[in-house]
């Protein structure tokens, strides 16, 4: 997706904006040059299952935070005040119906333990969900088989629409859209972007941490299974 | 460049269901009912639509509050008399149910401050 | 996001000359329908990136305008590769932006599918008597009710109920400027006329 901070800047927080953006590739260069893509993926997947199937919350909120580090490692965009007022945002929803006992009462305004906790646990599954997958799903993953090669393919046409030089006007809206379509459909083949790269020799340490997350977020699972019997 | 006949009726079936959708969330005026359960311990709040079975402890011990089909009754309760239970069940905004030996009310509230008053002046 | 890196370097270096290549095998008869849905799923990607870009009060709302290309293809694709262009859509999306395993692939997995289905039955049954305007605003709001009621069970319990007639009256403004725009777009796109087969109409 094209970074809006890509974009030329003027402003004064430029210099420290690009210091950032700098600090991020490298990440995420040394996290991509330590896991292969399918290993993050795998690995994503089974701990994503057990985060949301996760029945304790503060076992859960520990996760979340384990995926945060993550992702933050991963040199992916990471962003705490959204993720702060999309969760506040989800427990308010929640809040609108009371349900439980009443903690706090202010005019017409009632926070009751049910839905508190219900908001909470609904907020940090979301956010949670997110952070692992954008740690785990690399853009170097390719997806196998024939419906894997026509997404390929269709990431090669993407990255042609998003070079292409042309203008789209409003005035000549249509005109200008067929002449993008045109030109991306009839493009000159460049070499395949999407070919198997020069596979870098990773080492085991990504296998093994990758390992290592998963088995943390069933070892959570177990202990909150076990927690919950009465 | 003209729209069809069933463009026509697909607009109108759309904007029908908008309608609909509309008067169906808004005109209710948020009157959604709820069971406000008084007890020793404080308060609890459950919505009167989602069928539950809540065990709320009072003077004697718990009294089990059943909320069923929209109304809101005591399946069982600690107390010597039993009047409670024999009272059946309530699901209109204002009434109350209360079990006076264990110190258990129930009542059943709107969302508007007017059904408030009325149930707080039992 | 990821492939925020334009140009990918062996692409940059290409000449980027639009001529089509004479007597190459989409130039004659029928379009490779394989082809066709990559390409029309890069632009569900190109779309969606816009979308993202573009400020919106509510976090969760949407214009659905990456949902263009699908109306476009109810009258290129044949139903397989019409639903495998939902799926590139879904699972390229999720993998550019890294939410695959998120709920956000499962809203988007959810609108995408259930308005694809619509406007294909749409069309089907409403063959020369509805226009892409028609297809595009039961797709739209299709789509936006199983949002809503997926947001219910998932995130917002029945507060989402109170948003659920904004976002379907959303959903049926977006749809109808969407079917608008397609119905105009495949009158006069070249492209499209090949797309389907027709490079000379």
């Amino acid at each position: 997706m094209p970074d809006p901070t890509t974009a030329a800047d003027p402003s004064a927080r430029a210099p420290r904006r690009d210091a950032a953006r700098l600090a991020r590739a490298a990440r995420a260069a040394r996290y991509d040059a330590m896991f292969a893509p399918w290993t993050l993926a795998a690995a994503g997947l089974l701990a994503s299952f057990a985060f949301l199937f996760q029945p304790s919350l503060p076992l859960k909120a520990a996760l979340f935070a384990v995926f945060l580090g993550v992702a933050l490692s991963s040199g992916k965009k990471v962003s705490l005040p959204a993720t702060f007022f999309v969760s506040l945002g989800i427990v308010a929803a929640n809040l609108l119906v009371p349900v439980g006992k009443v903690l706090w009462r202010a005019g017409p305004l009632v926070v009751t333990e049910t839905a508190l906790l219900e908001g909470l646990d609904k907020a940090v599954t979301f956010e949670g969900l997110i952070y692992i997958s954008k740690a785990s799903i690399r853009p170097g993953l390719r997806i196998p088989g024939r419906f894997g090669s026509i997404v390929a393919r269709a990431f090669v046409y993407y990255d042609r629409i998003i070079e292409y030089r042309g203008r789209l006007k409003p005035a000549t809206l249509f005109a200008d859209a067929d002449a993008l379509m045109l030109a991306v459909w009839d493009a000159p083949e460049t070499p395949f972007v999407g070919a198997p790269e020069s596979r870098p020799k990773r080492g085991p340490a990504g296998c093994v941490a990758a390992f290592a997350l998963v088995a943390i977020a069933y070892a959570a699972l177990a202990a909150g299974l076990l927690w919950r019997l009465p | 460049m003209r729209l069809k006949i069933l463009d026509w009726l697909a607009l109108v079936l759309c904007a029908g269901i908008v309608a609909l959708a509309s008067v169906a969330v808004y005109s209710k005026g948020g009157s959604e009912l709820r069971v406000v359960v008084s007890g020793e311990a404080g308060e609890w709040i459950y919505p009167l639509g989602e069928d539950r079975v809540v065990a709320v402890k009072g003077t004697l011990g718990d009294t089990v509050v059943e909320i069923h089909d929209g109304a809101v009754h005591f399946a069982s309760s600690p107390c010597p008399n039993q009047t409670c239970v024999a009272a059946g069940s309530v699901s209109q905004p204002g009434q109350w149910l209360a079990c006076l030996p264990n110190a258990v009310f129930v009542r059943v509230e709107g969302t508007t401050p007017d059904d408030s008053i009325d149930a707080g002046a039992y | 996001m990821t492939r925020s890196t334009p140009a990918p370097t062996e692409s940059a270096a290409a000449p980027r000359q639009a001529a089509a290549p004479q007597g190459s095998p989409r130039a004659r008869g029928r379009p490779d329908r394989a082809d066709v849905t990559a390409l029309l799923g890069a632009f569900c990607f190109f779309l969606s990136a816009i979308e993202y870009m573009i400020p919106k009060p509510l976090p969760f709302m949407r214009l659905g305008i990456a949902n263009l290309p699908i109306l476009l293809a109810a009258d290129l694709l044949p139903l397989p590769w019409f639903l495998v262009l939902a799926l590139v859509k879904v699972v390229g999306m999720s993998v550019i932006s890294g939410s695959l395993f998120s709920y956000i692939a499962l809203f988007s997995l959810a609108g995408t599918l259930v308005a694809a289905l619509v406007m294909w039955g749409a069309k089907r049954a409403g063959g020369r008597r509805i226009g892409a305007v028609g297809v595009s605003v039961l797709g739209a709001v299709a789509s936006n009710a199983v949002q809503i009621l997926l947001a219910e069970v998932v995130v917002f319990g029945q507060a989402a109920r109170l948003i659920a007639p904004v976002f379907l009256g959303m959903g049926l403004v977006t749809g109808a400027l969407l079917g608008l725009f397609a119905e105009r777009f495949a009158e006069t796109s070249k492209w499209y006329a090949r797309a389907a087969g027709r490079p000379d109409a």
